[in-house]
């Protein structure tokens, strides 16, 4: 796990590394993988393979239950950057 | 006072919910500001006790069971207009805009909300360090952590400020912060409670609970908090699980194999003269072989950060919460979150990201999913023989505070509860006595029933026999 490892997952999870934390947490994660390796002995003896559990429906009607936009003001409220109504976001393609 | 004698007082009249959020308000202004149990005081909880007080004067005892009852709310828990902070920076500023179905039920009993408690940041750590509003200090001892990830719940309630708080418990969050301030801490059966309005962490883990001076008090309130929710679909029936009968005397397992290595002599030891009283009130005791249960820890490190990397997308610095400038939306991403979250977090959301990655999916997360299947037939075989499991709540008394860093070491302390959320059975910490240890004595230290699915009430009947009775 060295630091482009870390840097890749940073980017894949969408959070900014710094190059310091990058070092600590490359230690740490890699501990951590050490240690958890031992589910490889827990299911190797088993020879078990991945489970899906019982499937049966367990999702309510899809049915609207309260007032259309009786949260919108509620909600909006929270966001930090909001337009005519609407969430603002930056552009998503960076055309450089 | 408990919750029980709180209410006989309420009725007859001799003290009022006036008296009770008054008294508890003062103790938070007297001791708080050492502790840090609390992130938000609600003094308007005084209108509120006003309120109740002149119900009690009309309804007496058909009053709702929890009337004028103080209660602190651990600060993932969302309250209708108060602040959910989750013990993190991300969502400083964020409120609820509705309440979770555990408040709305608690508010219907009538129980006054005082304030939310500090927790280590989305209830990850075991200690109550991580919380980005700076440490929670354990009241029995205040040089020691009170334990986590409910760490301000199990301080408010030990400090004297409310007679429960409410946790939330994923791999041992109510059950070791009890264990460490000597009071009654219960994870309920996987689905007993709706999680809705919970901040999710690991949601095939995560259960909200209890924390009290008697088990008569936790099993009141987790009575009010309990049962099915539309708004959650992982929340059972009644007849989900096969019945789990209460019995005059139980036969109860002890996993012996499992505490040889990694538990303090004092813990032990009073653990074995735990299991001696559980003998003299003519229990059996026998030993049982639970040889998955000691590699469980390795199945949760991977599964719960899966989870946690998929929960915890949802802060995104755009719908709600903290939210950096950038120049893309990427960027605003990033940034948002890599200085919203603390380490804790960011370790683990790159762990689970790490583990559900194409490639190591099949080695890590699969295994661990299968672990946790072959954890439940080993456990559910243990049942067949055996009424209840017991063991330690966990391998030390509360440590001196910044005294564990790596964090391999801290994720042992929870290597006795992580299993029973790994499964999904109910289990219950209650005080077992106390222990000395070097710079410290008269440290409390807990016993850990394991109960089967839906065994619930078991968990509460042995847990009054055994400690209600010396209150």
């Amino acid at each position: 796990m060295n630091k482009a490892d870390i840097l890749k997952l940073g980017s894949m999870a969408r959070i900014a590394i710094t190059d310091d934390e990058a070092e600590a947490l490359g230690k740490d994660v890699k501990s951590v993988l050490q240690y958890v390796s031992v589910i490889n002995e827990i299911t190797a003896k088993e020879g078990v393979t991945k489970k899906v559990g019982a499937v049966y429906n367990v999702f309510r009607a899809d049915e609207v239950t309260v007032e259309p936009g009786s949260h919108t003001e509620a909600l909006m409220a929270e966001a930090p950057h909001v337009k005519k109504g609407r969430l603002e976001v930056k552009k998503i393609l960076n055309t450089d | 006072m408990t919750i029980k004698e709180m209410r006989e007082k309420f009725v007859s009249g001799d003290y009022t919910p006036e008296n009770a959020v008054a008294e508890s308000l003062a103790v938070i202004e007297k001791r708080d500001e050492e502790i840090h149990a609390f992130l938000d005081v609600y003094t308007d909880a005084v209108d509120e006790a006003l309120l109740a007080t002149k119900r009690y004067k009309e309804e007496g005892a058909n009053a709702p069971a929890l009337l004028g009852v103080p209660i602190a709310i651990k600060n993932n828990i969302l309250i209708k207009g108060r602040k959910a902070t989750g013990g993190s920076k991300i969502l400083e500023n964020y409120t609820a805009t509705y309440d979770a179905t555990i408040i709305t039920r608690l508010k219907e009993a009538g129980a006054i909300i005082v304030g939310s408690t500090n927790m280590d940041e989305f209830a990850m750590g075991s200690s109550t360090e991580n919380s980005a509003f700076g440490p929670t200090k354990n009241p029995v001892d205040a040089r020691r952590v009170p334990g986590g990830s409910s760490g301000g719940s199990a301080a408010a309630v030990a400090m004297g400020a409310v007679p429960v708080a409410i946790g939330t418990d994923t791999g041992g969050s109510i059950r070791q912060p009890a264990s460490y301030c000597g009071l009654v801490g219960f994870k309920p059966t996987y689905g007993a409670v709706s999680r809705s309005g919970l901040m999710a962490m690991g949601s095939s883990f995560d259960q909200a609970g209890p924390l009290t001076t008697s088990v008569a008090d936790a099993e009141l309130v987790h009575g009010v908090m309990q049962g099915k929710d539309v708004m959650d679909a992982t929340t059972i029936d009644a007849d989900t699980y096969p019945a789990v009968p209460l019995k005059e005397t139980y036969t109860i397992g002890i996993p012996r194999d499992f505490m040889k290595e990694g538990v303090d002599p004092e813990v032990m030891e009073a653990f074995e003269a735990h299991a001696q009283e559980l003998k003299d009130a003519g229990h059996t005791i026998v030993d049982v072989a639970l040889p998955l249960f000691e590699k469980g820890l390795a199945a949760y490190y991977v599964s719960m950060p899966a989870e946690v990397s998929s929960n915890l997308a949802r802060y995104d610095g755009i719908r709600y919460g903290l939210s950096e400038d950038g120049e893309t939306l990427l960027d605003v991403y990033e940034k948002s979150r890599g200085v919203g979250f603390g380490d804790e977090v960011k370790r683990r959301i790159l762990l689970g990201t790490y583990v559900l990655s194409s490639g190591y999916y099949d080695a890590y997360y699969g295994k661990a999913e299968a672990a946790r299947e072959l954890m439940r037939v080993e456990l559910s075989k243990v049942f067949e023989e055996v009424d209840i499991v017991m063991t330690p709540s966990a391998p030390t008394p509360a440590y001196i505070a910044g005294s564990l860093t790596d964090p391999v070491s801290v994720y042992r302390q929870d290597i006795f509860t992580v299993p029973v959320n790994l499964t999904g059975v109910p289990a219950i910490s209650i005080p077992m006595g106390h222990v000395e240890q070097q710079e410290g004595s008269g440290l409390p230290v807990g016993v850990q029933y394991i109960a089967p699915h839906g065994g619930d009430a078991r968990l509460f009947d042995l847990g009054k026999k055994m400690y209600d009775t010396k209150l």
